[in-house]
């Protein structure tokens, strides 16, 4: 009779190649935190040495990366190499990713709002993008709201302007309070300043 | 009008790269297939409305339900996993298919979501494969009866990529889905020649034996697609054009298949680039050669 501990297991070592070292070398220590038949510890202890298993950590590493490129794509250029880190750090706290891109990109950008709010990610800009960026997402899966205002400590056009410039991390803007109406027009984002 | 057994011929699975292709090409495709769940968010289990519309692609949708027939692919049934059964979403694709008329649905023999206290379903990040046991093959069925008993499709289950393999399982893949169909006139097989030509070269599998293990009288529809490698593996990136082993497994299946009722075709959509208007419109050229070689000339092969 198979179980549903076992679906829970497989998919929990597919989220992290960490814990599949581990049940390699210590199995009791992770296979004991699920109720497993023996056939299925014989099941997982063969996949765990299979070459594929590491295409399914894979997969799950890019399937789950994919709404972050695609819906904060400035919030990925700004961080660069440090997307990847920060994102795995998020997955090992936040396992339970969902299959909607709204509520993924939310619960990553508010990971990251919460990690600068307490200053362990310093990141110059980083809040303003993310503030523009969740608000977008929130415009396009939530039909019922067709507008977003959103307050910035700096001015949020001339952010964007420095980036597409190239320059920001050179550049020292100015601290500023504003306010912009975000909405989308067509798919393309529209600022109004307040 | 009865649409029981009508042959479409050559589709193409949506996606988000396609709209300026269709609008120009529509007469290329004798269908779309769209994954249904790409036109709705979904608010969680305890919302209401549950399912709200995406109105840039609901626009879409129904621009493309005027021009062709639909058919839907579903990722989100999720039908593999044990204690679960999502009924409020196969009561959605009730409503959507009465909106829609579908020619037939689908989705995969796999789980991909896990169930939580909360309102959403974890999501285990990829389709991981049920192992061909018996129990699981019983829960299929009766979650495929109740589907098939609630919306009144052809309900085509899709073979597997896979890149492990469970030891001691107490089927074959063949027997497994075989089973699986064998006792519900609606319930048929989508044949993705593309995960089978994946699974062949990762896995010593010989897919022309598969096909003759096959009940190809239910296969209603075949997937075709390119992959990659990664990893020491083939993957079923959907990486633009089709290998050429896939024409030759496509040519061979489809003399098996006296139901087929369409070839899909897949890609992913950051291949667009690559693929563009030419290379989708040869892909689909190459398909339709196929497709008449064996439907414009009905059991020719059984004569042969
Ligand atoms: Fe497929």
């Amino acid at each position: 009779m198979n179980s549903p501990d076992f679906q829970l297991a497989f998919a929990t070592l597919i989220a992290s190649p960490q814990l599949c070292k581990q049940a390699i070398a210590d199995e009791p220590s992770v296979f004991d935190q699920f109720a497993l038949t023996e056939k299925e510890k014989t099941r997982l202890r063969s996949v765990l040495r299979q070459k594929g298993m590491s295409i399914c950590c894979s997969l799950y590493r890019m399937n789950r990366i994919t709404p972050l490129y695609t819906q904060l794509t400035q919030t990925a250029t700004l961080l660069g190499d440090e997307l990847i880190t920060l994102a795995e750090e998020f997955w090992e706290s936040y396992p339970d990713s969902s299959l909607q891109f709204k509520e993924e990109v939310l619960a990553f950008g508010q990971f990251l709002l919460a990690k600068l709010e307490v200053g362990t990610l310093k990141f110059p800009y980083l809040q303003e993008i993310l503030r523009l960026e969740l608000a977008i997402n929130e415009l396009s899966y939530t039909p019922a709201i067709i507008e977003k205002t959103v307050h910035f400590d700096y001015d949020i056009v001339a952010i964007l302007l420095a980036m597409d410039r190239g320059t920001l991390q050179t550049e020292r803007l100015q601290k500023v309070q504003v306010a912009y109406k975000v909405y989308l027009e067509e798919q393309t984002l529209k600022l109004a300043l307040l | 009008m009865d649409n029981t057994n009508e042959k479409l011929g050559v589709g193409l699975l949506y996606n988000a790269s396609l709209p300026e292709y269709l609008e120009h090409n529509i007469e290329q495709v004798d269908y779309i297939e769209i994954i249904p769940d790409m036109f709705w968010s979904d608010e969680g289990r305890n919302a209401y409305p549950r399912f709200v519309d995406l109105p840039q692609w609901r626009h879409q949708l129904n621009w493309m339900a005027k021009q062709v027939p639909l058919v839907a692919h579903n990722i989100g049934m999720s039908l593999g996993t044990l204690n679960y059964f999502d009924k409020g979403y196969i009561q959605f694709m009730k409503e959507m298919n009465e909106s829609y008329r579908f020619r037939w649905h689908s989705d995969h023999l796999s789980f991909i979501k896990l169930p939580t206290k909360g309102p959403h379903d974890h999501n285990a990040g990829i389709a991981i494969p049920v192992p061909y046991d018996k129990d699981y093959l019983a829960m299929l069925r009766e979650k495929i009866s109740f589907i098939t008993e609630q919306i009144e499709l052809p309900f085509l289950i899709e073979n597997n990529v896979y890149f492990v393999e469970y030891p001691d399982q107490d089927y074959s893949e063949t027997d497994f889905i075989n089973q699986l169909v064998s006792t519900n006139d609606q319930a048929n097989i989508l044949l993705d020649i593309h995960n089978l030509y994946a699974n062949s070269v990762n896995h010593k599998l010989k897919a022309r034996q598969y096909i003759d293990e096959l009940r190809m009288d239910k296969v209603v529809e075949m997937h075709i697609a390119g992959g990659n490698e990664m990893g020491g593996m083939y993957m079923d990136s959907h990486a633009g054009p089709c290998p050429d082993e896939v024409w030759e497994l496509l040519d061979y299946a489809v003399s098996k298949a006296p139901n087929l009722r369409g070839i899909t075709f897949e890609f992913h959509e950051s291949y667009f680039p690559l693929l563009r208007f030419d290379g989708l419109n040869k892909q689909i050229e190459m398909a339709k050669a196929i497709w008449n070689k064996y439907t414009l000339q009905p059991y020719y092969h059984e004569l042969a």
